[in-house]
């Protein structure tokens, strides 16, 4: 009976050194889980990982959608082309044209969401709300590709990039003290989630900075602008911050040459369009009198590492791909979207609740310069987006017709920023 | 002596029966059993494309009333579309958890969103006797604009330019029995949101279509067509030009409301813009109508299915016409461009060849199978 006992002791000892064994080495290399096979779920066959893409690809808003969808494509070819996530499961891009139309958007998330382990990008602000409370309802988790705020906090979202408020704050800064005090500060805003961002951050800066908005107009997208830039050269304003899409950019620009108003304009990420530089009647205007803020190095600038790692995919990829500030966004939100997968790889759960749970572990997003990094901490309330911004003013004959005069560089306005989310 | 058909109307009593042959019967069975199987079967992107027709059918419905059967052409049907999803926003719980509006079951914020609507269709229906034609569609133009104006601004209800979620559930109580249309169990089987606003938004089609029926075959609807055909004679001779004009706009804005709760259930958050309350939706509207066949029900609903399911269905099956291109800087037509022109070649083709829609086709194949084998 003792021998019987002693007997079941040493094979319990043997199993448990056996188990200690095999994990030991993983263990002891600095704490990583080891990566378990993750089994097959919804839009992972144990091969390939599908991810959903709900972009414009017709219509207005494709001027935005289709490079940054091939920003995404990009980032995923050389990313497969080195293996895939965990270096050995390439992904595949399922991609639906929204038209920028909330119902076609909705029908196409309910076309693919069973087929993908997530959403890549989701363009449009008002698409990502009416798909959010279904992300939520599906435990879905998806790429927001608009710098709104009201993200930051949502669980089921991956926002990159700083928001608009930041973008508003960074210029803003960088005109008080390049010879903007005291001068009449006005802004015109799409009368939008958009404009609304960009004003709250105007706002804000304002209180910090000191300066007092003299005028605020806002328009309806794509309609006649006329009055609302008459108002402003009505009231003498010497600079205004534009926040506005490149078609309301063009034409506003047009009505202010038309009444020979020529304000400083101080212009937020998505106001710029590559080419709106050579264009004939307008181009000397952006040239004397436009300063764009965005995301990022310049483009070309091989000193910023996460630039020189986009141009050499580029070149390997898409050589006959033209400079584009979405597309490098959405270069970056594939690279967001990689550092997710591959925790969800490590801890062998591509599910979407594993997903959801491997963005709650990266930490921090890191980007190499690219765009700012993104503090996602263990949960999505300790979200803190970057507060970094890049100056620009307008250039011919250089990439996107930008011209950086200040790299991502982050003001004390946009650091004392509140977001709200 | 033979009994004489069915169909041979003999009497008033015979005019007003609603489903007179057993053709009809049995097509009103199948349309039951349809009801009551499809979201059972329909996989997510069918089911959200007829949930969506459904709610259109409904608005447009109403539309029909008024300007198919009262002859008061009126381009502000998304103002009260509007007006439906932000009561459901409000009044069913969508920012309640905000501590913003109310938490009411379905049926009452419905309600609320038809009173509503109907409110303010009476206040558009007093110009309207002093309107007509083109005057009345560019007041109705305005009250568009007008709307979207309020909806940027009256933060408290719409959330302003931020927008508003709408409801995340959909109750309906009637004794021990309940049922959430965004989360069903029919038959046992759990179904998700489209399958339950496929049952919710085509129980309205039908509860609507019927009104609409018995406003339609009875004294009243005679009424709004001597209206629409001639109102000077219809007022001489005894029709009150008050009540039924201001009636008919009450009615459809009523039902425009309805529509828009569901609308907003459908789109799960509503931000007030051009894009989705702007004149195109109302445009939209007066199109299924047009496609359809104006002054007939199922006109109506013909034309909500053709006009709503369009987009998807050639986004479904462009690929395979040459044509079709992904990259809109190449010649041909991208997937969108391709909707959109389709869309405007058949209000085109209706208008020209077909002035009575896909109702009119319909009413020519039911003559020919009438006297079929016969040609005369």
């Amino acid at each position: 009976m003792r021998g019987k006992n002693l007997g079941r002791l040493v094979g319990v000892l043997a199993a448990v050194t056996l188990a200690l064994g095999a994990t030991a080495p993983a263990a002891f290399a600095g704490g990583a889980p080891t990566q378990k096979t993750p089994p097959d779920v919804p839009g992972f066959d144990g091969n390939n990982i599908k991810l959903g893409v709900i972009t414009p690809e017709s219509g207005l808003a494709a001027t935005v959608g289709r490079p940054l969808t091939n920003g995404n494509r990009i980032y995923w070819q050389s990313k497969n082309a080195k293996g895939g996530v965990g270096g050995k499961y390439p992904v595949e891009l399922s991609v639906e044209d929204s038209r920028y139309q909330v119902e076609a958007a909705l029908q196409a998330y309910d076309k693919i969401k069973s087929d993908v382990v997530a959403f890549q990008q989701v363009l449009g602000t008002q698409i990502v709300k009416s798909i959010l409370p279904r992300l939520k309802q599906e435990k879905g988790f998806a790429g927001p590709a608009t710098l709104d705020s009201i993200w930051i906090k949502e669980a089921d979202l991956m926002p990159v990039a700083a928001p608009y408020q930041v973008e508003a704050a960074n210029v803003m800064d960088w005109y008080q003290k390049n010879g903007g005090k005291g001068k009449k500060i006005c802004a015109m805003a799409q009368d939008d989630e958009y404009g609304a961002a960009g004003l709250d951050g105007l706002t804000q800066s304002s209180k910090t900075l000191k300066f007092k908005v003299s005028k605020t107009v806002r328009f309806a997208t794509t309609s006649d602008v006329s009055a609302q830039v008459g108002e402003l050269a009505d009231a003498n304003c010497e600079a205004v911050l534009l926040v506005s899409l490149p078609n309301d950019t063009a034409s506003i620009i047009t009505k202010m040459i038309g009444r020979n108003f020529t304000p400083q304009v101080l212009g937020l990420g998505p106001t710029w369009l590559t080419g709106f530089e050579s264009d004939a009647n307008n181009g000397s205007f952006y040239v004397d009198h436009f300063v764009w803020v965005g995301e990022g190095p310049a483009w070309g600038d091989q000193s910023v590492p996460g630039m020189a790692k986009m141009l050499a995919d580029v070149q390997q990829f898409a050589p006959d791909q033209r400079p584009d500030q979405y597309f490098a966004f959405g270069y970056a939100q594939a690279w967001a979207m990689d550092q997710i997968l591959e925790r969800a790889v490590k801890n062998g759960d591509l599910s979407k609740a594993g997903i959801a749970k491997a963005s709650n572990q990266v930490g921090t997003l890191k980007f190499d310069g690219l765009v700012g990094d993104y503090k996602y901490g263990k949960a999505a309330k300790d979200r803190n987006p970057p507060r970094a911004s890049t100056i620009a003013k307008i250039a011919v004959g250089v990439p996107i017709g930008l011209q950086a005069i200040e790299t991502n560089v982050a003001s004390d306005a946009a650091k004392k920023i509140k977001l709200r989310g | 002596m033979a009994r004489a058909n069915r169909a041979m109307v003999r009497s008033y009593a015979d005019d007003l029966r609603l489903f007179p042959t057993w053709t009809k019967r049995v097509g009103l069975l199948v349309l039951a059993a349809l009801y009551l199987l499809v979201p059972l079967y329909i996989d997510d992107l069918w089911g959200s494309v007829l949930a969506l027709a459904g709610v259109t059918a409904i608005g447009a419905l109403g539309l029909n009333l008024l300007t198919g059967y009262t002859g008061q052409p009126s381009l502000g049907h998304a103002a009260f579309i509007g007006l439906g999803a932000f009561v459901a926003g409000y009044y069913g719980g969508g920012r309640f958890a905000d501590g913003v509006g109310y938490d009411f079951p379905l049926f009452v914020y419905i309600l609320i969103a038809a009173v509503a609507g109907g409110a303010v269709g009476f206040l558009i229906g007093l110009p309207a006797l002093r309107l007509r034609g083109n005057y009345l569609v560019i007041v109705t133009v305005g009250l568009v604009f007008l709307a979207l104006y309020l909806w940027k601004k009256w933060t408290t209800f719409t959330g302003g330019n931020q927008g508003s979620p709408m409801p995340i559930k959909a109750e309906l109580s009637i004794g021990v029995w309940s049922i959430d249309f965004l989360k069903p169990t029919v038959f046992g089987k759990e179904l998700g949101p489209k399958q339950g606003l496929l049952y919710l938004a085509w129980g309205l089609v039908a509860v609507v279509a019927l009104l609409i029926k018995n406003i339609a075959r009875t004294r009243p609807g005679r009424a709004l067509q001597a209206v629409r055909d001639r109102d000077i004679a219809a007022e001489v001779v005894g029709v009150s030009l008050f009540r039924y004009k201001v009636s008919a706009f009450v009615i459809s804005s009523g039902i425009a409301a309805v529509a828009g709760t569901l609308y907003g259930l459908y789109l799960g958050y509503l931000t007030p813009n051009e894009e989705s309350l702007g004149l195109v939706l109302s445009i939209q509207f007066l199109a299924i109508i047009v496609v359809g066949g104006i002054g007939t029900i199922y006109g109506s609903i013909l034309g909500a299915i053709l006009i709503g399911a369009l987009p998807r269905i050639i986004d479904e099956f462009a690929d395979s016409f040459p044509f079709v291109t992904d990259d809109p800087a190449k010649a041909g037509f991208t997937k969108g461009a391709l909707s959109t022109a389709i869309y405007a070649v058949l209000i085109i083709v209706f208008l020209v060849l077909e002035p009575r829609g896909l109702a009119g086709i319909w009413r020519r194949i039911q003559a020919y199978f009438k006297r079929w084998p016969f040609s005369y």
